[in-house]
């Protein structure tokens, strides 16, 4: 299994082709992406780009967070 | 449609260089060339800026380049000046969303005003106030707190009218978290005016409360502009974004008001005998097509009659032309799904949720190549039993003229048993 991770897609792309994605988002601090429904809806729209910028999370915060579970980042 | 607006994530590449770019411009003036000079330059390098592209860009300014607010406030006029033909441009676009009066152009336009007026005004007031807390400034911030206020209207909207719509097609979570955020911004913008209002001298805890709400106010901008507006724009009707906009105007808008009313575009409705095309607006034609009678092959009907056959039939009726354009539905007492008149003369798509659409032309499409004559469904809605029928209309040379949706509750039919031979 290739893991890797490709920022352009949207987080509903990613946690549904990946669902281990989504646990460790919601314990870097995207705790809201755990409500129903969240991702089928603003997940469509949300990229991790923009919900970093918005959640005030450093973007290289959470690529070596990935990065150290063994995924590849693609820009 | 996620893939289509994600072609706007491929798009910030070339925003940061034109924002570089538009960075460059504005330290020009700000050393001195004329602003004519820059405006040349301005048209060469970038052909078209959106207003988006000017407000990150003034923030760019003030937090990377150090330049200070009153420096940036100050040249804010003459960015008017130089964006002014071309953010005029950019919004002659042909997407019901970017035309005046679309709810979405009323959030966005109420979004620039208050960006202007958080990032600008109360920004510097709160800069000032940080220097010197002296009372004129405690006055200039409950001005500017005061037209924040106003944002009310703004969420209400949002809240009030937008987001019922987005609970119809399922969406609770981003909706409930968005009020709730909402209302934080409202409480937080009430109690920093209370502090101010019996000041106590605590300058650091107010710059502090007044530094969140310019970027809780900001933040919330994003994420209407950026998940809300496209997640609505993906699901409602044009019907529905109708509907918003004219009830918007109940709760009223904030810092900016809509330039004019949107009406959609329509297909012009086409004389039954002439065939010659008829403005919906020129009554006195439709009235007197209404006092007129219909020649049928088995019979002449006056209008009145007709209509009230049609309303009398037990079952409802939507015809599509074969442009796929709504002409006509029958409005008997019990009509099982609700349709308004605004329909009429809108393509048929327009009146579906853009997810469902593809069914709907697919069926279109059968009809229309002959494939399929007809088409049924059914489904049980609380008592009621619904009988969904599709025929495809078509003329003596089986030329395709339309399609009929017909629909019944038949719950009354299936419960029927036995037999019943006589009055009682």
């Amino acid at each position: 299994m290739s893991n890797s991770i490709d920022l352009r897609k949207t987080v509903y792309e990613l946690c549904s082709a990946d669902p281990k994605i989504m646990d460790m988002m919601v314990e870097l601090g995207f705790e809201q992406l755990a409500l129903p429904g969240m991702l089928q809806s603003a997940g469509r729209f949300m990229t991790i780009p923009k919900g970093a910028k918005l959640k005030k999370i450093k973007l290289e915060h959470i690529k070596s967070t990935f990065r150290a579970n063994g995924y590849e980042i693609e820009e | 449609m996620s893939e289509l607006i994600n072609n706007r994530e491929y798009l910030v590449p070339e925003q940061g260089r034109r924002q570089e770019m538009l960075k460059e411009i504005m330290k020009d003036l700000h050393a001195g060339k004329s602003v004519d000079e820059v405006k040349a330059r301005f048209q060469e390098a970038v052909g078209d800026v959106t207003v988006e592209e000017i407000s990150a860009m003034e923030h760019a300014l003030m937090e990377e380049e150090g330049i200070p607010v009153s420096e940036v406030q100050r040249l804010c006029s003459v960015h008017t000046a130089i964006f002014k033909g071309s953010i005029e441009e950019i919004h002659r676009s042909s997407k019901p969303e970017d035309q005046p009066g679309h709810p979405v152009h009323t959030f966005k336009l109420e979004n620039r005003e208050i960006e202007r007026l958080v990032n600008f005004k109360l920004q510097l007031h709160s800069d000032k106030f940080r220097v010197e807390d002296s009372t004129e400034m405690i006055y200039k911030l409950l001005d500017d707190l005061n037209l924040l206020l106003d944002i009310d209207k703004h969420y209400s909207r949002k809240e009030n009218l937008l987001f019922p719509y987005l609970e119809k097609y399922g969406i609770y979570g981003p909706t409930k978290v968005m009020w709730g955020v909402d209302d934080g911004i409202r409480a937080m913008i009430k109690e920093v005016k209370g502090k101010l209002m019996n000041y106590d001298g605590d300058k650091e805890t107010l710059s502090i409360d007044l530094a969140r709400i310019i970027s809780e106010v900001n933040e919330m901008i994003f994420k209407e502009e950026n998940i809300l507006i496209p997640m609505a724009l993906g699901k409602l009707t044009e019907d529905e974004w109708v509907k918003i906009a004219e009830e918007s105007e109940l709760i009223g808008f904030c810092l900016a008001t809509p330039e004019s009313k949107w009406i959609p575009e329509r297909v012009p409705m086409v004389g039954v005998e002439s065939g010659e095309v008829v403005e919906s607006d020129e009554q006195g034609d439709a009235k007197q097509m209404r006092q007129g009678f219909v020649k049928f092959d088995t019979g002449i009907l006056s209008m009145k009659q007709l209509e009230a056959v049609m309303n009398h039939l037990p079952i409802d009726l939507t015809f599509i032309d074969e442009h796929d354009v709504v002409r006509y539905f029958s409005h008997g007492k019990e009509r099982i799904f609700a349709r308004t008149k605004a329909v009429i003369g809108r393509t048929v798509q327009n009146c579906h949720p853009p997810q469902s659409v593809h069914i709907v032309n697919e069926l279109l499409a059968d009809f229309k190549s002959g494939k399929k004559d007809s088409e049924d469904f059914w489904i049980a809605m609380g008592d009621k039993f619904i009988y969904i029928r599709y025929f495809a209309i078509r003329d003596a040379e089986a030329q395709y003229m339309g399609t009929l949706e017909f629909t019944q509750n038949i719950a009354p039919i299936r419960a029927l048993e036995g037999q019943k031979r006589i009055m009682s």
